[in-house]
């Protein structure tokens, strides 16, 4: 089958847009997800992506040091992705019980500081890993180190793996294999991101339509005083709502690491402000809203090189967000309770 | 209401597009303090006084040797190489300049602009700093020789290879590498004669480096009768670059060139495969790393070129290797050893015109540390380098290298200037 170099192109553009989509639509539901909850920007949420791939990275890490990643490469992955996505909740939930509930009453804005705090915090956590166990490992009692040096030579190897300020890499093993179809070559890796995505999507839906929890969430975002008095605890709905969220920017944060193989403590903050576009367009708080304005997002910015200069991919992603809030403040799907508090 | 729509969208427009582009910030010279000139109120009388004043630093304290490079994020494997090379070099030196301890300030620049011009400015203000290494990056250095040379800080680079580095004419600059305009010429060279190339596409990454060698290779490719098929700019350190990948191949060339750094070289690799793209990868030094670029690519980089100022087959290279790998616990990346080299040169020049005066303070002339670099040859690890009047090497050599089997492996040499 031939087709014209021009649909081909776009063909091709149509598979990278929606690798890009799957990434910001992943994301992107987190923050609609709070914002569905708390009727906040939860801003820290690029920088739980970024612990989530850097949980990944220390576990396939390990995997291949100890010579599992080579004999069995999908549990392996298997075990990176629930790592990964684990890190990335518990950080979610910690950030949540000690940034956000205590300012819950205090307003919208000392929430949003505290959330930017929060990246921050998160973000230097992740940089400082090293030379923080350095400094422990350090303490002296008299002459003789607290710790054994083997100990320490041990940790020190495990916490190098971890954070530190230089970039770090994950093992290139999804390879570059592929298949062509229609004359459009597809890798696998780009086929286990949407696929994986789009099961992990659907599963989402159906556990906020489907489950108690789900009822639960939906109910606190309705009206939280009155799902209180309804027996919802909403304390524990919001903290689940954060342990969810959370785990898909965790597996987000592994994809782009098993995908894009680099990662770095600010990795989270463009495809933050991206997902953040994509919930936004979507209609924030709607939570098929953030997987279509993720989708639309990644296949406009990846069809816009096409036709503009490749540098201005994040102008156009940029202009899509300052459009959206001037003539569609309450985006694609969102509805009229989120506009009002805005 | 019109009018006050577009003017919103201009201003975010304008903020967006002056955040994207670091070089576009670049902070102007204010600030610098005066150069130190206390050779001329102190009571010595034998210390000659320098046209640019004196380094003086008082018994006891130590003699900084600066590293400007980037020591955090995505080019950091470059940077603590470099540091590396300094650290070893002063510890060959003997730790010590006429008694002063000698020691090593690593201040990461990230490989930009704005915080180049930051660490020229700590630096030229620091009076124990004898020189500087680096910047690492010609982006870097592009706005912080400036600053140097009016502090009349000498500064060797081993790794600025824009031609840009050395064209203001200043006195105070140096670099240990070929420029890009030879680099350019070299891979035009190879790309043409040895493997048969007729057309290409040219990425760079929007730096002064990646866009002034992309631009080089271009025309050069174009003027040898090839042809550009595309020629796209990336923005460093985003994740996905399928997009441009995309639009790369659309017009079926034979090879890919990508002027830029190692970060963006080993995704674009990656994506390129990915994208069952099997024509030549060709890069410049900038992606010449064994960590960073070839492991970190892994199969993907697999028959990859790129080119390298070249090092090794010096005497003494196979002892510095040694030592290196004994400090470091690995082989040395990229420009660990012409760090080195411009350490020890900075160092053996001080050693020349360094003197005590009556106060017993370690006092060298500023003009007279670059004056003696310039006029003395140096045989270092990396080979032969003096340096012309305007700062960069008389002769110098180019080499292609080739990922084989994983590792990165010469494969011809090219000689300029003999």
């Amino acid at each position: 089958m031939t087709l014209s170099p021009g649909l081909h192109a776009f063909l091709g553009q149509l598979i990278n847009g929606l690798t890009v989509g799957s990434f910001y639509a992943l994301i992107a539901l987190g923050y609609t997800m709070v914002y569905g909850v708390l009727s906040m920007v939860n801003f820290a949420h690029g920088d739980i992506f970024m612990v989530g791939a850097y949980c990944g990275l220390f576990t396939i890490g390990r995997l291949q040091s100890i010579g599992y990643l080579e004999t069995n490469p999908v549990l392996a992955i298997v075990v990176t992705f629930v790592v990964g996505m684990l890190g990335a909740s518990l950080t979610g939930v910690l950030v949540e019980r000690l940034a956000y509930r205590p300012v819950r009453r205090a307003g919208r804005l000392a929430a949003l500081i505290s959330a930017i705090g929060a990246s921050i915090i998160l973000q230097e956590s992740v940089r400082l890993v090293p030379t923080i166990f350095k400094a422990i490992l350090d303490i002296k009692i008299g002459s003789h180190n607290l710790f054994p040096d083997a100990f320490i030579s041990g940790l020190l190897n495990l916490a190098k793996d971890f954070g530190g300020s230089a970039a770090k890499t994950y093992p290139a093993i999804l390879g570059t294999g592929g298949f062509t179809l229609a004359g459009v070559f597809i890798s696998y890796g780009r086929v286990l991101i949407v696929v994986l995505s789009l099961i992990i999507m659907l599963a989402l839906y159906l556990l906020v339509q489907y489950t108690r929890i789900g009822r639960a969430m939906r109910a606190v975002s309705e009206d939280k005083d009155t799902a209180s008095l309804m027996g919802v605890n909403v304390n524990r709905t919001i903290s689940t709502t954060f342990f969810i969220g959370s785990a898909l920017a965790g597996i987000a944060g592994v994809m782009v690491g098993l995908f894009y193989l680099q990662i770095r403590v600010d990795m989270g903050f463009v495809p933050g402000i991206k997902a953040f576009t994509s919930a936004v367009l979507g209609g924030i708080g709607n939570i098929p809203g953030a997987m279509l304005g993720g989708y639309i997002l990644g296949l406009v910015e990846v069809l816009s090189v096409q036709v503009l200069p490749a540098v201005y991919k994040d102008v156009v992603a940029f202009v899509i967000l300052i459009l959206t809030l001037i003539f569609m403040p309450n985006g694609l799907l969102g509805n009229r309770k989120f506009l009002k508090k805005l | 209401m019109k009018s006050r729509l577009i003017l919103t969208l201009f201003v975010a427009l304008t903020l967006l597009v002056s955040g994207c582009s670091p070089a576009a910030t670049a902070a102007p010279a204010t600030g610098v303090l005066p150069t130190d000139t206390p050779g001329s109120t102190s009571a010595s009388t034998s210390i000659p006084a320098d046209p640019w004043g004196n380094i003086v630093i008082p018994p006891g304290q130590s003699v900084k040797v600066g590293l400007s490079s980037a020591l955090a994020g995505g080019y950091a494997v470059y940077g603590t190489d470099m540091l590396n090379g300094v650290d070893l070099a002063i510890e060959k030196f003997g730790g010590s300049l006429h008694g002063w301890t000698l020691t090593s300030e690593g201040q990461d620049d990230g490989c930009e602009g704005a915080a180049g011009v930051t660490v020229a400015e700590q630096f030229s203000a620091d009076p124990n700093i004898l020189g500087v290494i680096g910047p690492m990056c010609s982006g870097s250095i592009v706005p912080a020789e400036d600053i140097y040379a009016a502090n009349h800080v000498v500064m060797i680079t081993p790794s600025g290879t824009a031609v840009a580095v050395t064209a203001q004419g200043y006195e105070t600059v140096f670099r240990t590498v070929p420029n890009d305009d030879l680099q350019a010429q070299v891979t035009v060279d190879y790309l043409t004669k040895e493997l048969g190339l007729t057309s290409i596409a040219i990425i760079d990454d929007q730096s002064i480096y990646g866009e002034g060698l992309a631009t080089a290779v271009k025309q050069k490719f174009e003027a040898a009768g090839g042809t550009v098929t595309s020629f796209e700019g990336i923005n460093r350190g985003e994740s996905d670059y399928s997009a441009v990948v995309s639009t790369s191949m659309t017009g079926s060339p034979q090879g890919v060139y990508f002027g830029g750094m190692d970060a963006e070289g080993m995704k674009l690799v990656v994506q390129f495969r990915a994208a069952n793209f099997s024509g030549v990868f060709f890069g410049p030094d900038g992606i010449k790393s064994q960590p960073s670029f070839a492991d970190a690519a892994g199969a993907a980089a697999e028959g990859a070129y790129m080119t390298f100022g070249a090092v090794g087959g010096a005497a003494g290279y196979d002892d510095f290797l040694a030592a290196f790998k004994a400090k470091f616990g690995g082989d040395p990346v990229a420009y660990g050893p012409g760090s080195y080299d411009a350490t020890l040169i900075l160092l053996q020049a001080a050693d020349r015109v360094a003197t005590v005066d009556a106060n017993g303070n370690l006092v060298i002339g500023r003009k007279a540390l670059a004056d003696s670099i310039r006029a003395t040859p140096f045989t270092g690890v990396t080979g032969h380098l003096e340096f012309d009047q305007s700062g960069d090497l008389k002769v110098v050599s180019i080499s292609v290298f080739q990922v084989k089997g994983g590792i990165i492996t010469p494969l011809k040499e090219y000689n300029f200037g003999q």
